[in-house]
């Protein structure tokens, strides 16, 4: 059991330490052999972007990104933090393609855990909510000045209201917010508007089409 | 077993034992709980009597322990020099009883099992007394259990009151305790109690790495006065280890905008080993911003309290929110790149990055361009942007210092993502190259590291790492790592 609950953490470990890890190296300059084999994030162009958000939060994207980490495809939108606090704003989707992927299913521990690693402190409050891809899990953390910030879970598996790309098996789609003056309402509100349009299908063993 | 068990219950009745100091539990663990026993001042006249038996006996023949023990409590008070005479039970063989099982729950950290076990093993053998050593390092053990959870739950004068009704709590062997009820007489503002604290642990324990890490500790309370006074006695009391500890004292001082006058090696070495401190020079301001990452400087800030200045001074103190709401509104390189460091070690590392670009597109000057072209670098990096990075890299002329923080943060990042893909030999053996870097550890790479040995099956280091990282800072993390460990450790397979 004890083991069990240590893999369990560290997943989650994994998952957080993991939250910016990214694409392929191109180019080995300077320390070439530190360079080799190694995974990272990319660039990618607002068309290749699978979300879609209100004008206001799309003003606010500072950078969008995109790697592959094996059967699993994530895309990150880096949102401007306007305020004082550790820890970058930001939506992250993964899609996963591979049928015995069944890591991060989040319970109401492991979401408490990842969420004292998201948040900057504070009180915090826990809250549910929907959107038309289904439930979202949120945490809001208070009395941290005039800022409050919000770190929020949605799992997408296929329903009927929800048609995953050809291929994938389950995705999420993760959201960490911090602003000024913002209510719980409006927090909530940046991730219950998203539009959620992944272009693509995977074609054969796992790998995806458009690839990036 | 019985007989001493007979003897232990009369004995016991004595009364409660002194609770000493916080202070004077410290150097001798072993010793703190065992306080000489009084008679009470009792008389000689009660003492020449010969108590009456009967009962006692009888009691112990009919085996009513309850009766026994109020029997013998009873003689106690009336009769205080006497003990119970080794005839009593009549020689009969003391009932064996094993309690290793108890041992392997303690050893498991199940306390609560522990106990349960104990009880039902009392119950099955009537006047079984438990061995003392087990019932001392379990209520040692439950005690700092209270107190870890008091301590994590910023529950401060409860963690000062376990502290100080458990004798044995706070010794060189248990140093987190010490650390945490220096926290919380700290958070109490007692700083003076929590500051003699500290300071018994750095003249009295003898270990480096805890004598270090109780420096770091107590910096975040103490002025410079006490703070220079903890590391003049850790210098003399850590021979061979002085450059360490000063540069431990170079970097708490540059945290809080200062920096420290040349100490002469010659005097300290001298004075090694000597009861008396070693009389360190007083600090004085800085006048270069300290960087992230340890390689880059931001620029010298003009004369005057300029925002770049009172930024840098902010990042300094590690204030790095306060550094950003100086710079909310700043336009001059210098200032925004102050500002762009503020966000990278807050952990924002694309924003600092687009600042960093905007500020080498901003300035003619080359010191600030060449310094935000390394945080562009660093920055492109922390966010394991591994490809741009690369490209960026191609153009700037990095100093030694500078190459090595961006080769250790490679080495981190190609760490965590082979941790990530279960490749834990590769992980083991590039935390080890970056150490080799002679870069400051990691905390989060060590955890990984930990694992990694455990997923190799090199149990006895990875229970070490864990049992390191647990005393410079205990966590959940840090105990369950220990926990498993140690279980896989006594697992049969």
């Amino acid at each position: 059991m004890m083991r069990l609950l240590a893999r369990t953490r560290r997943a989650l470990l994994l998952a957080l330490l993991t939250l910016g890890l990214a694409a392929c190296i191109g180019s080995e300059p300077q320390a070439p052999q530190l360079y080799t084999a190694v995974q990272g994030w990319r660039p990618i162009s607002e068309n290749e972007t699978w979300l879609l958000l209100e004008p206001s939060s799309e003003a606010a994207v500072i950078a969008r990104l995109a790697k592959q980490e094996g059967p699993r495809l994530h895309q990150r939108l880096v949102l401007a933090n306007d305020t004082a606090l550790s820890g970058e704003n930001y939506f992250e989707v993964m899609l996963s393609g591979d049928p015995g992927d069944s890591t991060e299913r989040y319970t109401d521990t492991n979401f408490l855990s990842t969420v004292a690693d998201a948040l900057p402190g504070g009180t915090v409050v826990n809250g549910q909510s929907n959107n038309r891809y289904g439930t979202i899990i949120y945490a809001i953390a208070e009395g941290l000045g005039d800022a409050r910030c919000i770190y929020a879970i949605q799992r997408l598996v296929e329903t009927q209201a929800l048609q995953l790309p050809s291929g994938v098996t389950f995705g999420t789609i993760e959201h960490r917010f911090c602003g000024i003056g913002e209510s719980r309402e409006q927090l909530v509100a940046r991730i219950e508007r998203i539009n959620f349009n992944p272009l693509l299908t995977i074609v054969s063993g796992g790998s995806f089409s458009p690839a990036f | 077993m019985l007989r001493i068990a007979l003897m232990t219950l009369a004995l016991g009745a004595a009364g409660a034992l002194a609770v000493p100091g916080v202070l004077a539990q410290l150097p001798d663990p072993q010793s703190s709980g065992q306080a000489p026993l009084d008679d009470g001042g009792a008389g000689d006249a009660a003492a020449a009597l010969e108590p009456d038996l009967t009962a006692l006996r009888y009691y112990i023949e009919i085996g009513d322990w309850s009766r026994v023990e109020a029997e013998l409590r009873r003689l106690r008070e009336e009769y205080p020099t006497w003990s119970p005479p080794p005839d009593l039970l009549g020689g009969e063989a003391a009932p064996q009883v094993n309690v290793q099982e108890v041992w392997d729950l303690f050893g498991a950290g199940d306390y609560a099992g522990a106990r349960a076990r104990l009880a039902e093993i009392e119950e099955a053998n009537p006047g079984f007394s438990p061995p003392e050593d087990l019932l001392r390092e379990l209520n040692l053990a439950e005690s700092r259990q209270r107190l870890v959870n008091a301590s994590d739950l910023e529950q401060w004068q409860r963690v000062l009151d376990i502290a100080t009704e458990t004798p044995g709590l706070l010794t060189c062997a248990r140093v987190d305790n010490v650390w945490r009820t220096a926290d919380a007489y700290a958070e109490l503002g007692q700083i003076d109690s929590a500051f003699m604290l500290w300071r018994t642990v750095v003249e009295t324990c003898t270990n480096i790495e805890e004598r270090i890490a109780t420096l770091q500790k107590a910096n975040a309370y103490v002025d410079v006065e006490q703070l220079d006074t903890l590391i003049s006695l850790a210098l003399t009391r850590s021979p061979g280890a002085e450059d360490r500890i000063l540069q431990v004292r170079d970097d708490l001082l540059a945290g809080r905008g200062l920096e420290a006058e040349p100490v002469d090696m010659a005097e300290v070495q001298g004075e090694s080993g000597d009861a008396s401190a070693v009389t360190l020079p007083p600090p004085r301001p800085i006048t270069q911003p300290a960087s992230a990452g340890g390689g880059g400087g931001a620029p010298a800030a003009p004369a005057g309290p300029s925002m770049a200045e009172r930024a840098a001074q902010a990042q300094a103190r590690a204030d790095y929110g306060e550094c950003l709401q100086i710079t909310q509104s700043a336009q001059e390189p210098g200032a925004r790149l102050v500002r762009a460091w503020c966000l990278f070690e807050l952990d924002r590392p694309t924003e600092a990055n687009l600042l960093f670009q905007q500020v080498i597109a901003a300035t003619s000057d080359p010191g600030i361009r060449e310094t935000a072209q390394f945080g562009e670098v660093l920055s492109l990096l922390r966010s394991n942007r591994l490809s741009e990075a690369g490209v960026v890299m191609r153009g700037v002329s990095l100093t030694p210092t500078q190459q090595r923080d961006i080769d250790a943060e490679i080495l981190a990042q190609r760490a965590t993502s082979a941790y990530a893909g279960g490749d834990f030999r590769e992980t083991i053996r590039l935390v080890q190259a970056r150490r080799e870097l002679g870069v400051p550890d990691r905390r989060d790479l060590n955890i990984i590291m930990a694992w990694s040995l455990y997923e190799t099956n090199q149990l006895a280091e990875a229970e070490e790492l864990f049992r390191q990282l647990d005393q410079v800072f205990s966590t959940a993390e840090s105990r369950e790592g220990i926990n498993v460990v140690r279980n896989a450790r006594r697992a049969p397979f």
